[in-house]
C-alpha cells in the first residue's frame, strides 16, 4: 500500500465520516437552525474531503468530482442563508410579529 | 467490492435519518433533511462513479447538485409565502 493510496483513503473515508455525523446531527438536532448548521457543514467539508480523495485516484472523475465539490462549495451557503431566512420569517409570523416577506 | 464500492454503500447509510426527519418534522426543518439528503447522493454517485471507473455516472452527480439547488430555492420561496 503506497502513500498515495493512504492519503487517499483518509480523505475519502473522514469525508464519508463528516457526511455520516451531519447525518446523525441533523436527527439529533432539535430546531430548524440547529439542524441547517449540520446542514452547512457536511454540505462544505464532506464534498471537498471526498473530492480530494478522487482528484488522487481518477482523471476525469476527478475534474468532474472537484466540479462538484465548487458547485456545492458556491451554492450552500446561499441556500442555507435562504432556509434560514425562511424559517426565521415563520417564526415571526407565528408569532404575530409582522408579516414582512 | 472495491474500497470506493464499500465507502458509497456505507454512506448511503445517512439516508435513513434524512428520511426519519423529513417524515416527521415541520417544514423548514424537512427541507433542510431533503438537502442533506441530496449531498449524501450526489458524493455517494461519485463514489460509484469511481468504483465502477465509468466517469460517465459523474454527470449524474452534477445534474443532482445543480437541481437540487434549484429545487430547494423553490421550497425556500412556497415556506416564505406560504409555510
Amino acid at each position: 500500500m503506497s502513500v498515495k493510496d493512504f492519503v487517499e483513503g483518509l480523505l475519502v473515508v473522514g469525508g464519508v465520516a463528516v457526511v455520516l455525523v451531519s447525518c446523525l446531527g441533523l436527527a439529533v438536532g432539535r430546531d430548524a437552525y440547529d439542524r441547517l448548521h449540520f446542514l452547512s457543514a457536511g454540505g462544505t467539508v464532506g464534498p471537498i474531503l471526498v473530492a480530494a480523495g478522487i482528484v488522487l485516484e481518477a482523471g476525469l472523475d476527478g475534474l468532474k468530482a472537484i466540479l462538484v465539490a465548487a458547485i456545492f462549495l458556491v451554492t450552500g451557503p446561499v441556500l442555507t442563508h435562504a432556509i434560514a431566512r425562511a424559517a426565521r420569517l415563520a417564526e415571526e409570523r407565528s408569532r404575530g410579529a409582522g408579516g414582512q416577506r | 467490492m472495491n474500497p470506493w464500492l464499500v465507502a458509497a454503500a456505507v454512506l448511503l447509510l445517512g439516508l435513513v435519518p434524512c428520511f426519519v426527519v423529513a417524515a416527521r418534522s415541520a417544514s423548514p426543518d424537512g427541507l433542510v433533511a431533503l438537502q442533506l439528503a441530496a449531498v449524501v447522493v450526489a458524493l455517494a454517485i461519485l463514489l460509484l462513479a469511481v468504483g465502477f471507473d465509468r466517469s460517465i455516472y459523474a454527470d449524474a452527480a452534477i445534474l443532482i447538485v445543480l437541481l437540487s439547488f434549484a429545487g430547494g430555492m423553490a421550497f425556500v420561496r412556497f415556506l416564505q409565502r406560504w409555510g
